[in-house]
């Protein structure tokens, strides 16, 4: 069956009425906390795996879904009117966006991102949906050591390849690999680090540890900060309808938007707003209103917008072909298949063929209906900008420690989310990235067993990992990744001048 | 041969950026000035967002 | 961020070498922990003590690396926090984790309620306390009730559902 025929499929999956009713709560919840300063998408996912624990997995894996795709519209909203991103996908965006608000053009500046992030994300979830087929024809023949190979990939470019530092990156990366070792061992049944202490036999849980460093990590980072700022909230005054010159103004930078963020969201390199800075340097400099730049360009929002929808949609690709997550939120959604026993990869393309394409599919309907919340409806979330900050984040720490709670109702989680989430807050504060340390926790437990399947299958011959053509291949890359950036920060601080020179041409 | 090298060196260089200012923001640190301007990103105006 | 104007430039960073420590002190418990692990590696010689070995000894890498990165001041400068906000919100969470147990869900989070909105300047804890104990409650009820999670019910939940 061709990849239309499953989407036409998909379709009927996505069309009945609960799913339907998923994807609406979905969209909704997705919008009102990418709207919120300081909780994202990845912290809302974690929040509500316990919470679904129950519920049906089709259900709940579309809600994610939506939850991810409403974080990058609602993100947008907050950036244009408060100067605040609510999303940092949408950091750029406050950047033209909010210029545009003071001017009066607060309307279309939001319209042209609802409008942008709607054609980006029909146009990525339908490259979404006749890349994977592909994607997953190639995979199907991967074995042990190509997986490893793989994971050792995203290891190195979520954690030491692009990130300010390689240490630091490093050591998130490598703290996230011991947690991963506690608990009772897969293969042998050893119990691993867990000092006679029955709680930990289980493992460190993934939600318990995304919430406490993404809610209760960023809660006390923010409540440390000596300045606290408190933006007036901009209204929007006159039309919210765009212009026929905005629209002329906007399309282009749209598809460019959309064309720039998929592939940077599909590769493991981090999250989705690396697209949206490429994407305004590209506007920059292909635009006819150069003057306008830094004073309200429409330009400015329509593409970095239409980058981080495009951007969502491609993270999904690595995600569900693969099974590899890119960013801090596609691993949180691998963890929301994982806790209903589904892996994401090739092999769920053909056992579980109706949930996939339901998927999909459910995310062009999610894409409409953000739509329909995001324009008409925008008033309504303009008033949750107006929820003062002791009352939000004493909101998110209730909301955070009931999901642990009704995962597990002990003291002893309780204190794992206070020590991990002092850790979080440690982290911030030293500069260490923390995409890396969730993703190591992740992924670690499943490379160690794709690593020890590997060795027995070539019975300790550690020369089989590179014998594949495929698996040298990506090992070849991720070292590369590791070695060059080094290199190139160790040489770059003495041309750091040069640099600046070479750049006046 | 020469400029098409030049320019695979500028657009790497672009992304490198890109990706520095993103691992900067989300850290709620700011980023590096010779990154922005890379991104022809203002900086002055660029600090005035509360990361 | 601006660069404090009045500090010399740093050379060794204090902070960044308790750090450093730190992860040597997380190594060392790895390597420890599997040395008394049964390596049953058979065919494939990697066994289940092999990664935490590999982890244990990148960590202590990666501590000496950090030493040298903190005796060179090479650490981003870090802004000066406001302390006691951050102690209210971990005091919270701690009276939240005592009290769980023993007072029930809504009491225990109306205090971490209570204690978060202080730390971001909402001070009267006489009005914040019961504010936060009633938002609680009613989250108790809708979740428990409901949605059937397991909430630990206190003395106020059972005055109310008796059953629990």
């Amino acid at each position: 069956m061709s990849a239309f025929e499953f989407l036409l499929q998909g379709l009927a999956t996505a069309a009945d009425p609960m799913m339907l009713l998923y994807a609406l709560v979905g969209v909704t919840l997705g919008t009102a906390v990418g709207v919120l300063p300081g909780i994202g998408p990845a912290l809302t996912v974690a929040l509500l795996l316990p919470v679904t624990y129950r519920l049906d997995p089709a259900g709940s894996l579309i809600m994610f879904a939506g939850i991810y795709y409403g974080g990058m519209y609602g993100g947008s909203t907050t950036s244009i009117l408060l100067n605040t991103p609510g999303e940092s996908a949408s950091i750029i965006t406050a950047l033209e966006g909010n210029k545009m608000a003071r001017k009066g053009r607060g309307g279309p500046a939001l319209a042209t991102a609802a409008i942008g992030s709607f054609i980006a994300g029909l146009i990525a979830t339908l490259l979404l949906a006749f890349l994977a087929p592909t994607i997953v024809k190639v995979a199907l023949v991967f074995g042990a050591r190509e997986y490893f190979a793989l994971m050792v990939l995203a290891f190195v470019t979520v954690s030491a390849a692009f990130g300010d530092s390689a240490l630091r990156g490093l050591t998130s990366l490598f703290l996230g690999l011991a947690l991963a070792c506690v608990g009772i061992d897969q293969l042998t049944g050893q119990a691993r680090l867990s000092f006679g202490v029955p709680e930990l036999l289980d493992g460190i849980e993934v939600t318990t540890m995304a919430v406490a460093m993404f809610a209760v990590g960023e809660a006390l980072f923010i409540a440390g900060q000596r300045v606290q700022v408190d933006e007036e909230v901009t209204a929007v005054r006159g039309s919210i309808w765009m212009s026929r010159k905005d629209w002329a103004r906007s399309w282009k930078p749209w598809l460019r938007g959309t064309f720039i963020g998929f592939p940077i969201g599909a590769m493991p390199a981090g999250g989705a707003e690396i697209g949206t800075f490429l994407s305004y340097a590209a506007e920059k400099k292909l635009t006819r209103h150069p003057e306008e730049f830094g004073h309200g360009a429409i330009e400015g929002v329509a593409g970095p917008e239409a980058a981080n929808n495009a951007s969502a949609a491609g993270t999904l690709v690595p995600l569900l072909t693969l099974g590899l997550p890119t960013s801090a939120t596609a691993a949180i959604m691998l963890a929301g298949f994982q806790q209903f026993g589904l892996q994401p990869g090739p092999l769920l393309f053909a056992t579980n063929p109706t949930l996939v394409w339901g998927l999909i599919a459910s995310l062009l309907i999610a894409n409409a209906m953000l739509l329909v919340l995001n324009l008409p409806m925008i008033g309504l979330w303009v008033k949750l900008l107006k929820v003062p900050k002791p009352w939000l984040y004493a909101g998110i720490l209730l909301f955070a420690t009931l999901g642990t709670i009704g995962a597990n109702p002990s003291s002893f989680e309780l204190g794992l989310l206070l020590a991990f989430g002092v850790l979080g807050y440690l982290m911030r504060l030293f500069g260490y990235p923390i995409a890396p340390i969730v993703v190591g926790l992740i992924l670690g437990p499943m490379a160690e067993q794709q690593l020890r399947r590997a060795l027995s299958i070539s019975q300790g011959d550690w020369l089989y990992l590179i014998q594949s053509p495929i698996a040298a291949t990506l090992l070849a890359i991720a070292a590369l990744a590791l070695i060059v950036p080094l290199i190139l920060r160790a040489r770059g601080k003495g041309e750091m001048l040069s640099q600046l020179a070479a750049e006046e041409d | 041969m020469h400029r098409a090298l030049h320019s695979l060196t500028s657009v790497l260089s672009t992304i490198r950026a890109a990706i520095a200012v993103a691992s900067a923001t989300e850290a709620h640190r700011h980023p590096a000035a010779a990154d922005l301007r890379r991104l022809g990103i203002d900086e002055a105006r660029f600090a005035k967002i509360h990361l | 961020m601006s660069v404090s104007r009045h500090e010399p430039p740093r050379r060794r960073d204090t902070a960044a070498l308790i750090v450093a420590a730190g992860l040597v002190v997380i190594g060392a418990v790895l390597l420890w922990d599997s040395s008394r692990l049964a390596d049953l590696g058979g065919y494939s010689g990697v066994g289940p003590a092999s990664v935490p070995r590999v982890v244990g000894v990148a960590l202590i890498g990666l501590a000496i690396w950090t030493a040298v990165e903190a005796m060179r001041g090479d650490f981003p400068l870090r802004a000066p926090q406001n302390i006691p906000p951050v102690l209210w919100i971990v005091a919270g969470l701690a009276a939240q984790l005592i009290l769980l147990n023993v007072a029930g869900f809504s009491i225990a989070t109306g205090l971490l309620f209570a204690f978060t909105a202080r730390a971001f300047g909402k001070r009267n804890l006489a009005m914040t306390i019961p504010i936060g104990i009633a938002v609680s409650f009613v989250v108790w009820t809708i979740f428990s009730q409901l949605l059937m999670l397991h909430l630990p019910a206190g003395p106020l939940e059972h005055l109310v559902f008796p059953r629990g």
